[in-house]
């Protein structure tokens, strides 16, 4: 993508047409996975590509294969067909793990060996980072998630919410490409996952995140996506905007709607 | 102390003796009172009497099993120690004529191999422990993951078999390799046991749930040493321990392979044993047989208090029990309040739980958020 420097360009408005052309370049590319665990096919030809700093959501009932996806994305699991590229570099199915790629379970495992303040620097400390600049990196973490006051504490003293914040906060530590979100926030109640929302759009403007976000409540998929897609039995429906998602009877979103207004109108 | 046991056995003749007073519902009630924490059934006792003769009942029999427990432990180990000490004990009496060190200065004084004995046991017990261990884990995973019959076939194999018999088969291999009658030979018949039950003890600690933790690890940036050190290795320190004491134990106490192996020339604690055994020498006996016993004893009491103290810095306190983001302090002030868990972003107070008796509630200012909250009193 790097472009020759034009007779009587200046350099800046080089470097301005490379960072235009690195926002036109999609950040990952995947193109025509698919997946079967015997004579079930779990995926089914997905394809879609994700620019930069964008947040995709993928909707879905529970085994659809979204899971599926993600770990493929991931590398935790090889797929039967198809490449996935990040950053134009082909990613290798045969890698135990996709470097910049960070994955995000439903459950938030924090390491019970290690404190709040620990697990959040995990990746840092794996990285060897100095100790001066750890300190600091998660301290500000801390801060931004609100666990400042718990940072001593082990897994087993916070609460779901809170191991959730740990969880994110450490995978947004670890400064990846690519966010992967596999319904993080499912087994919170209403006023944690609305909490935790909020936080997650606040630190993905902060730390300009590229992520996908996997999840089958509707009102949380409006919330988080800048992009829309749907999945069912391994096939992946990519949405042009938010009105055409919304529209979709799929999604379930006019079927919801109606009864909220015939709810509304009976009242 | 006679009130305590006449309540105690009528506790158990309601229990036990059939078409004795109380239902089965209230029977089953009994025993899950007796199963669970104190703290978590105190919203089941509705008078402080009841309450109180509950906590006695319970004071009551955990003595009980205590005392029996230590009998035991008196009863084996005091007659080895009373023989070790004792000399001249003629038939009617109950104890020894005399009882000093002196049998312990001669067996100590005239050493007669013990010392490598003692020595060639710990090493050749050591040697097994670490070995059987480290690749029992790694041998486990495979076999986890292995769908062949044939392998789990070969695993079991070594457990169908009587050590004995097995000694005697690879008598005729380790002769023609030239094994018989050494340390290692023996060492290397011993790991094959150890290793066998290694490996089906390790299979099952493999679980879905290390999987993930591994995986996490690889997915913030890991690599092979950082997944072993903090994915598996916290998980498996518990098991770890206890498999390195039994396979240790296996080794030190074995007796079988070491006489058929060792072929006399492999001198361990167990084989003094029995050749003072056969010489009928009781005091040498029973002094070889404490020498025995020491390691173990002394292994239980180590890897114990080191597994308690992991214990007590990764699992919540007593006192933090009551604290208001502990799962147990949830169960119990719902326990008494009857109210519908309130959000964790809270800080996991119950929601409607009223300030008289559960001092954390909804409403609750930050300042007080992680102020005790007490069980009531009755």
């Amino acid at each position: 993508m790097r472009q020759e420097l034009l007779p009587g360009a200046s350099p800046d408005s080089s470097i301005q047409q490379a960072s235009k052309d690195t926002a036109l370049t999609p950040l990952l590319s995947a193109c025509g996975i698919s997946q079967a665990y015997g004579r079930i096919e779990v995926l089914n030809d997905v394809s879609f590509q994700l620019m930069p700093n964008e947040t995709m959501v993928i909707l879905g009932e529970s085994g659809c294969g979204k899971t599926t996806l993600l770990r493929v994305l991931a590398g935790l699991q090889p797929a039967s067909a198809g490449e996935v590229k990040l950053k134009n570099q082909l990613l290798s199915f045969k890698n135990t793990r996709n470097p910049g790629i960070v994955y995000l379970d439903q459950e938030a495992m924090l390491f019970e060996h290690l404190d709040v303040f620990e697990n959040v620097g995990f990746a840092l400390r794996l990285a060897k980072k100095p100790q001066l600049e750890v300190e600091q990196k998660v301290l500000e973490m801390l801060v931004a998630v609100g666990l400042e006051e718990h940072r001593a504490k082990r897994s087993w003293q916070l609460s779901g919410g809170q191991k959730q914040r740990v969880a994110f906060a450490r995978a947004v530590l670890a400064h990846p490409q690519l966010l992967l979100l596999d319904e993080p926030f499912c087994s919170l109640d209403g006023r944690g996952r609305t909490s935790m929302q909020d936080l997650f759009l606040s630190l993905r403007t902060r730390f300009s995140m590229t992520c996908i976000f996997v999840t089958h409540d509707v009102k949380e998929a409006l919330v988080v996506g800048d992009r829309f897609s749907h999945m069912s039995a391994g096939k992946l429906r990519l949405y042009h905007d938010r009105s055409e998602f919304m529209r979709d009877e799929a999604t379930g979103i006019p079927e919801e709607m109606s009864f909220w207004q015939q709810t509304r109108s009976e009242s | 102390m006679f009130d305590l046991l006449q309540l105690g056995l009528k506790r158990a003749a309601k229990w036990f003796v059939p078409g004795g007073r109380g239902s089965w519902r209230t029977k089953a009630k009994l025993g899950r009172s007796l199963a669970l924490p104190i703290e978590s059934r105190v919203g089941s006792f509705h008078s402080a009497d009841r309450l109180k003769r509950f906590r006695w009942a319970r004071f009551v029999w955990a003595r009980l099993v205590w005392a029996s427990f230590c009998l035991m432990l008196v009863i084996s180990y005091g007659l080895l120690v009373i023989l070790s000490l004792g000399s001249g004990w003629s038939f009617p009496n109950l104890l020894p004529d005399r009882m000093d060190f002196a049998p312990w200065r001669h067996f100590l004084g005239n050493r007669d191999g013990l010392i490598t004995a003692f020595s060639s046991s710990l090493f050749m017990s050591l040697c097994v422990s670490m070995a059987s261990t480290s690749l029992g884990l790694v041998a486990g995973r495979a076999l986890r993951s292995c769908t062949t019959f044939v392998w789990w076939l070969i695993a079991y194999l070594p457990f169908v078999l009587s050590p004995l018999i097995v000694g005697i088969c690879l008598y005729d291999i380790q002769v023609r390799l030239g094994l018989v009658s050494t340390y290692l030979g023996v060492i290397l018949a011993q790991f094959l046991f150890a290793f066998a039950f290694a490996t089906i003890f390790f299979c099952e600690m493999w679980n879905p749930r290390i999987d993930r933790a591994e995986q996490l690890v690889k997915t913030l940036g890991g690599g092979t040493w950082a997944v072993w050190k903090h994915a598996i290795l916290p998980q498996a320190k518990g098991l770890l321990a206890a498999c390195a004491i039994q396979t240790a134990l296996f080794s030190w106490l074995d007796f079988g392979l070491v006489s058929v192996l060792g072929g006399g020339n492999v001198n361990t604690i167990t084989v003094r044993l029995f050749a003072y055994i056969r010489e009928a020498s009781v005091n040498q006996a029973a002094q070889s047989g404490i020498v025995l016993l020491i390691p173990p004893v002394a292994g239980c009491v180590i890897t114990g208090a080191l597994l308690f103290r992991s214990r007590l810095r990764s699992e919540p306190k007593a006192s933090d029990r009551l604290k208001p983001n502990c799962p147990q302090f949830k169960g119990s002030c719902l326990q008494f309040k009857g109210e519908s868990e309130a959000p964790a972003e809270l800080g996991g107070y119950s929601a409607g739980a009223s300030p008289s008796r559960c001092c954390g509630s909804a409403g609750a200012s930050p300042s007080r958020k992680n102020s005790f909250c007490r069980a009531p009193k009755s």
